[in-house]
């Protein structure tokens, strides 16, 4: 049954099928013609939306809500909706303040949307409970921390540690209590999202942040649940240290090579989640790719420790025969290999002219994010890099490319950008998946003008 | 009606010092606000049966904004019955820089206002100099102090206890300074002769510096004793303070630690399940090392925190 295969593979057991866990959060809405916004805050549409993903993509395992705002929402935070994407922060309670919120804060059961969230989770559990391992996904506790604080909070990471660690303390508090109403509410996996972990350096994890996860993950534990650490982003250097906050899995997406993560994850025993590429295979591609993806992936990797899923939050619009081409190739991959064998990829061929960059008037800021609406690494690095427009104004240009965005994802390929999120300076890398703090970001820029 | 606040750090000997006033004032009216940083009171149980009237607020500080209402209301709604003294035990990690603002917020309520004598403040001969550097409220309780009890004398040296001193004079110059063990201090005689309390509305720092993480085990099993005991002896280096009451095999005890020092007194009255506070002394970590712990000493014993 799916379950247990999603619960032995978590449990590190041995097991003679790849798992499968479709990570449709808002895109659930869009099989049944519901809106982003709708099946975020309407119980009965994402309990309708959630059964659908049951029956087309017979999932082992599948979150119940895909939305990192849930908790920043309840302490304070203004959300900006959208009908094809999850909600984003749009402000932040703590900007400006160097506090930390009250423990009176802590949402409790009865805040915010939780009630409506724990409703359909005991709702699916008792539907589909039996043979689908149901993940109940919780933000982050230094994604939240850069919710309350804003993009001062990288910042803050190099001046004011001690105040990092209290807040970050606090928000393992948040992930406590949610882990709490959700393994309640009948979750087998708690997941911590956590996106923004790809933009810190491995160093200052193994600082401020090590002790905070495995707070988190040993909470979990013990509450009788497995665990799983999201990240998003390129997160390769953040391997080792995120192996070491002692999750039972690991979820990364595309930025990743996930056969050389495989090997440290190997090395502690930890499952590896992941990563079909979310634009270019599941949204832009076609139902040949997504399945040559599969194969390629299962034939050159360790099936041992291994659930195969999309790198994050599926788009809304990815078009559903594209997943059911998913499921088919990992259940029935010696049958699809076959089907595909002959099938060669057609490559778009959109023209994208440079800029001169050689010659330009003013400092040409250019950011390559998988979308500043829906990433929260992007978001905050858009945010960081914005910094400059404040100080600098007109005497600098800045521009977001997305990749969800097929003439954004030509100008990345002819730009050769490797990793997103990406910021650029007169057409030189400037910053791969790491968001400068503002003093480096107006030093770095002060230099151009 | 006469209010006195008592401040010291987590286990420096406030409770014991309550204890010792109600006995001296046996007789006078008395009203006791308790304030608890973690989210059981255990102090309450400790001092119950006596004949005061009682009001307990747990889960913060009453200086912090999430219990200054209540706190305000309690000292409010005191002020209605017919006392002589009101004593305000406060948390160890209190900082009362703005008592003087709780008590014009009091009055405005009342419509009657408190005779505020001032506040006594603990300090812990054995771990002070330790604690001094952690944490900042300790700084803000003694500069607001009139009057200052170094207790816990008998286990310091008098070298020690000459640099505690001089610490203190240098916060708060004409402080009284009185030495103690269990907090046997001449209290008519101090309580008589404290100085108009210093009452500021300076902003409390109650906020992200003097925050503790406090987590509360509890469990209905009954515990064996000697592995509790073991537990308890390895989790304290994890802690500043452990508190609270436990049900083991060989019967029901109190349990008390700062820092290293810990004990297990026989306890007698009624106890409904094991209930104990932890504040601790490395942040959020706590958490992982109760878990890790407990499974080495209790092994599944069911629990939660």
């Amino acid at each position: 049954m799916g379950k247990d295969l999603i619960l032995k593979t978590l449990r590190h057991e041995k097991v003679d099928e790849v798992a499968w866990v479709p990570f449709s959060g808002v895109h659930a809405g869009f099989l049944k013609g519901f809106t982003a916004r709708e099946v975020l805050t309407d119980g009965d549409k994402l309990f309708d939306s959630l059964m659908e993903v049951h029956k087309l993509y017979t999932p082992d395992g599948m979150p119940v809500i895909f939305d990192l705002q849930i908790e920043a929402e309840i302490l304070g935070c203004e959300l900006l909706w959208a009908e094809d994407n999850p909600p984003s922060v749009m402000t932040h309670p703590f900007a400006g303040e160097l506090k930390v919120p009250c423990k009176c804060k802590i949402p409790k059961i009865t805040d915010g949307r939780i009630p409506m969230v724990v409703d359909v989770m005991k709702r699916l559990k008792a539907a589909v409970g039996d043979d689908t391992a149901l993940y109940g996904l919780i933000c982050g506790p230094v994604t939240l921390a850069s919710h309350i604080r804003g993009s001062e909070f990288f910042m803050d990471i190099i001046m004011y540690p001690e105040y990092v660690k209290e807040l970050v303390g606090f928000c393992v508090e948040v992930c406590n209590a949610m882990s709490e109403y959700y393994i309640d509410a009948g979750m087998d996996i708690i997941a911590l999202v956590d996106p923004l972990i790809s933009q810190i350096s491995p160093k200052s994890i193994e600082a401020l942040f090590l002790e905070p996860f495995q707070a988190a993950f040993d909470f979990i534990r013990n509450k009788g649940a497995l665990s799983s650490f999201f990240v998003c982003g390129d997160a390769t250097v953040q391997m080792d240290v995120m192996c070491r906050t002692n999750p039972d899995g690991i979820s990364v997406d595309e930025n990743v090579n996930l056969v050389d993560a495989k090997k440290i994850t190997d090395k502690y025993n930890i499952t590896i989640e992941g990563n079909i590429p979310l634009t270019t295979t599941m949204l832009f591609g076609n139902q040949q790719d997504n399945m040559k993806f599969i194969v390629d992936m299962l034939d050159n990797i360790d099936h041992h420790n291994l659930i195969v899923s999309p790198g994050c939050d599926m788009p809304y619009y990815v078009p559903i025969d594209n997943t059911v081409a998913t499921v088919q190739a990992i259940k029935q991959t010696d049958s699809v290999r076959k089907m595909i064998e002959n099938y060669e990829a057609v490559d778009e061929n959109i023209q994208i002219d440079l800029p001169d960059y050689e010659n330009l008037d003013k400092p040409f800021i250019e950011i390559f994010t998988l979308d500043s609406a829906t990433c929260a690494a992007c978001t905050y690095m858009v945010k960081g890099i914005m910094l400059a427009k404040d100080e600098f104004g007109d005497k600098v240009d800045i521009e977001e490319y997305k990749y969800t965005n097929k003439n954004d994802i030509a100008r990345v390929k002819k730009m050769g950008v490797e990793h997103l999120p990406s910021t650029y300076i007169n057409g030189k890398l400037q910053w791969s998946s790491i968001i400068p703090g503002k003093q480096e970001l107006l030093e770095v820029v002060g230099k151009y003008l | 009606m006469k209010l006195i606040l008592l401040t010291g750090f987590l286990g420096s000997g406030k409770t014991t010092l309550l204890t010792n006033l109600l006995k001296t004032y046996e007789g006078t009216k008395i009203g006791v606000l308790m304030n608890e940083f973690g989210e059981t009171s255990i102090d309450g149980k400790l001092i119950k049966g006596g004949n005061f009237d009682l009001i307990e607020l747990t889960n913060g500080s009453i200086f912090c904004a999430c219990l200054k209402e209540n706190f305000i209301k309690g000292l409010a709604e005191f002020l209605s019955y017919d006392l002589e003294i009101v004593f305000v035990e406060s948390s160890g990690v209190a900082d009362p820089s703005n008592m003087g603002t709780i008590l014009e917020t009091v009055t405005k309520l009342a419509a009657k206002a408190y005779d505020y004598a001032g506040s006594i403040c603990i300090v812990d001969g054995l771990y002070f100099l330790r604690q001094f550097d952690v944490i900042l409220a300790l700084e803000k309780q003694i500069f607001y102090a009139s009057a200052v009890i170094i207790n816990k004398t008998d286990l310091q040296t008098p070298e020690i206890l000459g640099i505690i001193e001089k610490k203190i004079r240098a916060i708060n110059h004409n402080v009284e300074i009185y030495r103690a063990i269990f907090c046997e201090a001449p209290i008519q005689f101090m309580v008589k002769n404290m100085t108009v309390g210093k009452a500021m509305n300076e902003p409390t720092g109650n906020t992200w510096e003097s925050r503790l993480v406090t987590k509360i085990l509890k469990t209905h099993e009954i515990v064996d004793f000697q592995k509790f005991s073991g537990f308890l002896h390895e989790i304290k280096f994890s802690a500043h303070r452990i508190k609270g009451f436990v049900r083991t095999n060989s019967g029901n005890y109190e349990v008390s630690c700062v820092n290293d020092f810990a004990v297990m007194n026989p306890w007698f009255g009624p106890v409904e399940k094991t209930e104990v506070v932890f504040i601790s002394s490395v942040g959020i970590r706590i958490i992982s090392d109760l878990i890790k712990l407990w499974g080495k000493y209790l092994g599944h014993t069911p629990f939660v925190i």
